[in-house]
């Protein structure tokens, strides 16, 4: 049975780990030159300071699925409290069944219940989620651009 | 740090927090609330000390009754919640000689109380005119994420703990933690 909670990041950033690289495998810009490498420390220090929501699906338990964000004030907007996506992921395995709708329902449910009053969220075009999003009702707000600068 | 003091941490206010859970007795009086333009305005109370309204609402139509500003009395919060040892313990570490105003301040996530200040000249709008009574906060809940300002310093009063801080100068509070913000707000004169 799926099931949607939340949970403190510490508890469970073990269980995550192992599906880190399948996420990255599947999203991430530029591997051959950008590995997967998290800065762990500053994720727990962000959350040790309230500002990390994170919510996760679990499949009769398993870790399944995830939505990490950051809330805080906006660096523009001090009095709008914000969350902004950092990373969402269902695992291929349990996609088609409405658990990705499920994940974000249960996560509007807890920003609402924080006092957040704009969320922010976004995807890479090559795995498209905007269909997700529109689903809920979110609206297209900003283009956002990379280039590669290095070497 | 010059406006804030932790004073005391480890405090257990676990039969304090049980009891508000049950309790009836949040938003039964309003005037610091539900006035307009009150920074107060997203936040829960319950009185434990305040001022005797009546006597308040009896001197504004009567001269001849005094009211001194800066008593006040009892309300059933007092005795309704088990709050007296704890306030009566700072009484003591302070040296305190007169409780003033005792309330409790709820604050739901994601609301804040906005910028102000507590004395001033005018006791329409004041709390006082000048600066008698210490504040301390009795911090009943309290998580990463809630922040309180006072003037150009910031705190995260955690569960358990005891502060004093600077209410004379403008001060607010934004609880952008997971969880309610429940402070007990003392006034002690020492």
């Amino acid at each position: 049975m799926i099931t949607y909670q939340v949970e403190a990041l510490p508890g469970f950033l073990e269980e995550l780990k192992p599906l880190l690289p399948i996420h990255w495998e599947e999203l991430a810009l530029n591997k051959d030159k950008v590995p997967l490498d998290p800065q762990y420390d500053i994720y727990l220090s962000r959350d040790a300071l309230g500002q990390v929501i994170s919510m996760t699906m679990r499949d009769d338990g398993e870790l399944v699925g995830y939505f990490i964000g950051f809330v805080a004030p906006g660096l523009h907007y001090k009095t709008c409290l914000t969350c902004t996506m950092d990373i969402f992921y269902v695992h291929p395995a349990h996609r088609g069944s409405g658990s990705g709708f499920g994940l974000f329902k249960a996560m509007e449910k807890e920003i609402k219940r924080r006092g957040v009053q704009r969320l922010f969220v976004g995807s890479k075009l090559h795995k498209d989620a905007s269909w997700l999003f529109e689903k809920l009702g979110y609206q297209e707000v900003e283009r956002y651009y990379s280039k590669w600068m290095g070497e | 740090m010059r406006n804030f003091y932790r004073i005391a941490s480890g405090i257990d206010i676990r039969p304090i927090a049980l009891a508000l859970h049950k309790s009836s007795l949040w938003n039964q009086y309003t005037l610091r609330t539900a006035t307009p333009g009150s920074p107060h305005r997203e936040v829960d109370d319950i009185w434990l000390r305040m001022n005797d309204l009546n006597k308040c609402r009896q001197a504004a139509i009567d001269p001849g009754i005094y009211v001194d500003h800066r008593e006040s009395i009892n309300y059933p919060g007092m005795t309704e919640l088990p709050v007296k040892p704890v306030i009566m313990a700072l009484m003591n570490q302070v040296s305190g000689d007169r409780l003033g105003r005792c309330l409790i301040s709820r604050m739901k996530p994601g609301t804040r109380i906005l910028p102000h200040k507590d004395i001033g000249d005018d006791l329409t709008i004041y709390y006082d005119n000048e600066l008698y009574y210490s504040r301390y906060h009795i911090v009943i809940q309290g998580l990463p994420g809630s922040v309180f300002r006072s003037g150009d310093e910031e705190v995260n009063m955690q569960t358990g703990e005891i502060w004093w801080f600077r209410n004379d100068i403008e001060h607010e509070v934004m609880n952008y933690s997971a969880d309610d913000r429940i402070h007990i707000v003392c006034d002690i004169h020492s």
